[in-house]
């Protein structure tokens, strides 16, 4: 206590602590505003994972927010329509309900813009539509307005090059740098599944088929085909039309049944739906329809495999197809990892599949982590 | 080539850090995990908590330390403590966002209503200058009219009278240069006094002009400052705060990573493909 110096009045002790304060505040100035600058909040970095997919668009962003979207995009047809739905436009599961009021687009219908020169308004109308879709994902991930938005967008392996231009022209007017790879490519890379794998991305308009070796595929890595959901919806319409031609149904019904439904494995539960009959819900047993048009994809999917593991080294392609990652919303299909290890050991001798656990954000899972790795200097170069 | 180290996810955020906004469940969890909780405590409570502070913190530190002195010191800190709390501290009003825009709508409503205001006595005083500018442009002409008629009628009178006492007087020479220089000067001096009365009259017309002027200058400038206003508060209430990003700084692959040498090469490939697709759109 010798040390300690003794404050004979309260006023003297309240002067000398100012005293302290301003020179403890004083000595430390520097510090502070060095470390004020240090917390300003102007050089945050947003990373966004975009899944630009026929069906759903889906973002997974650096902020923890992740989100999905119906690829619909509406617009009011008419004054009208407009005053009644209060907005320029809709989108998503909300534009396919009112789309008999708007002007409605499925701007990826086939996996890629449709920009067909033929028909320009309707090219520009996709493209617009395609635009729209993109800022509202980017809207829904919530961004930071004094935050670097960089987006890595998944597109289909062989989407045209037409279209990759409408992305990166669309993404770049809300974000600050974009690039886009393969969905596929950007599935096994969120999985780290790098090495000796057959990534099979079931979307609605297209499948991607690709083979991963340790380096960036190529296109003679890479199958695209049509075989995918709205595959499987075309061969459930047509197959109930065939077994029951007096029931009344429309594509969006038989979607949503699909994605009730879906099954292949022969020991399925029953699939009993209610379908208009002149007017009156009738119940129908739909269970082998559902089971045949689910597995109508099967035997393409496992030839374009075949495909693939034909044309790579022979020495490696035991392993490949030990490795197949199925993934996308069509992976969804109950019991489809099966029934595809079933037929490639039929007619590939063999085969093992891994169902992604993910298959809604299994896309923009991948495409953050390439966002996340990618160097800073070239997202710099790209804006 | 930057390769700054990742930073880890946050805990209870899946491994790509990310969570479903749309799950409360996931994002009530991360909160708990990764948030900040905020202590109250009350100013009583804290003075104890302070007191018993700084009997423990004296009695480790300094051997056989009398009671009366340990309450001295504590009491001392205490003092000083509750001074600079006084002194030091700032107060500051926190709001919940939903009453945060509320406060915004109001003052936004608020401001739009003296914008109305504003308006309506622009225009009302707009009016009421053109008006009173109109009438004075006729009183002005009328003024000079009637004052040249005037005039005239006065300055014959005048030069009548002079000459009538004029000429009742003896004429001599000498007179008459008087005569000449007299009707000359009271002339002049009546001329005078009247166009000083009509340069006052004109000058309260150009007063009650400026007047008009200043107010409505007023009012304008007044109205804009209300028109920035509006839209700083636009601006305001428009602001979407967003959800912040978990990395401060670009982040990059990392050295540690397992296929760190092929990664790279897949980034750089995925670059070049991107940089000529994009030379392409430019």
């Amino acid at each position: 206590m010798s040390n300690t110096k003794k404050v004979d009045t309260k006023k003297e002790a309240d002067a000398e602590l100012d005293h302290v304060v301003e020179t403890e505040e004083a000595s430390q100035s520097a510090g502070t505003i060095m470390q004020s600058n240090d917390d300003s909040k102007d050089h945050g970095v947003l990373y966004l994972g975009i899944d630009l997919g026929t069906s759903r668009t889906s973002v997974s962003s650096s902020n923890g927010v992740r989100e999905t979207v119906a690829s619909y995009v509406g617009y009011p047809k008419d004054v009208v329509s407009r005053k009644l739905l209060k907005k320029d436009v809709l989108f998503g599961d909300e534009a396919a309900e009112k789309r008999l009021s708007l002007d409605f687009y499925r701007p990826l219908a086939d996996g890629v813009i449709d920009c067909n020169e033929d028909d320009m308004a309707n090219a520009k109308g996709n493209l617009k539509a395609a635009r729209d879709l993109i800022g509202e994902i980017i809207r829904r991930a919530q961004p930071r307005k004094d935050e670097l938005i960089y987006a890595v967008i998944g597109v289909p392996a062989q989407a045209s090059i037409h279209s990759k231009e409408a992305i990166i022209k669309a993404a770049k007017e809300t974000v600050d740098s974009v690039m886009l790879c393969s969905e596929p490519f950007s599935v096994a890379y969120g999985l780290d599944m790098l090495d000796d794998v057959l990534v099979i991305d079931i979307g609605a308009g297209t499948t991607d088929l690709c083979r991963m070796h340790g380096t960036m595929p190529e296109d003679s890595d890479q199958i695209t085909v049509t075989y995918a959901g709205d595959y499987v919806d075309n061969q459930l319409m047509e197959r109930i039309k065939e077994a029951h031609p007096e029931a009344q149904f429309s594509v969006n019904m038989i979607k949503a049944i699909k994605e009730k439904f879906s099954n292949v494995a022969e020991d399925m539960p029953p699939v009993i739906v209610q379908l208009p009959v002149k007017g009156k819900p009738t119940d129908f047993d739909i269970t082998n329809i559902m089971r045949d048009a689910c597995n109508s994809i099967v035997a393409p999917l496992v030839d374009g495999l075949g495909e693939l593991v034909s044309s790579f080294d022979p020495e490696f392609q035991e392993r490949l197809k030990n490795r197949v990652l199925l993934a996308g919303g069509g992976s969804q299909i109950r019991g489809l990892d099966i029934a595809v290890e079933k037929y490639m050991q039929e007619h590939l001798g063999g085969g093992k599949v891994i169902k992604t656990e993910e298959a809604m954000y299994g896309g923009s899972n991948g495409a953050l982590k390439i966002a996340h790795d990618m160097p800073g200097d070239f997202w710099e170069q790209l804006k | 080539m930057s390769n700054a180290q990742s930073t880890p996810p946050l805990d209870g955020a899946s491994p790509d850090g990310t969570l479903s906004a749309g799950n409360d469940a996931e994002r009530r969890q991360m909160m708990a995990n990764n948030g900040r909780n905020l202590n109250f405590i009350g100013n009583s409570r804290l003075l104890a908590v302070l007191g018993a502070a700084v009997r423990h913190a004296v009695r480790r530190n300094f051997d056989d330390v009398a009671d009366e002195v340990l309450s001295e010191v504590a009491e001392t800190t205490l003092r000083g403590f509750n001074h600079l709390l006084k002194n030091q501290g700032k107060a500051v009003r926190g709001l919940p966002v939903k009453e945060f825009v509320k406060e915004v709508e109001a003052s936004k409503n608020e401001i739009l209503k003296q914008r109305e205001q504003a308006r309506l006595e622009l225009n009302r005083l707009t009016r009421e200058l053109e008006n009173r500018q109109a009438e004075m442009r006729h009183e002005r002409e009328a003024m000079v009219q009637d004052q040249n008629v005037d005039g005239a009628v006065v300055d014959g009178q005048l030069a009548d009278r002079l000459e009538e006492l004029f000429d009742s007087m003896e004429q001599t020479e000498e007179l008459a240069q008087i005569r000449e220089l007299v009707m000359s000067a009271a002339l002049e001096t009546v001329q005078q006094e009247r166009s000083k009365a009509l340069d006052e009259k004109l000058r309260k017309h150009d007063s009650e002009v400026a007047n008009y002027q200043r107010r409505i200058s007023k009012l304008t400038e007044s109205l804009s400052r209300t028109e920035a206003e509006i839209i700083r508060l636009a601006g305001i209430k428009d602001i979407d705060t967003g959800v912040e990003s978990i990395y401060r700084q670009v982040q990059g692959l990392s050295e540690n990573d397992d296929n760190a040498e092929s990664k790279k090469e897949m980034m750089m490939a995925i670059f070049e493909a991107n940089l000529s697709l994009q030379d392409k759109v430019a």
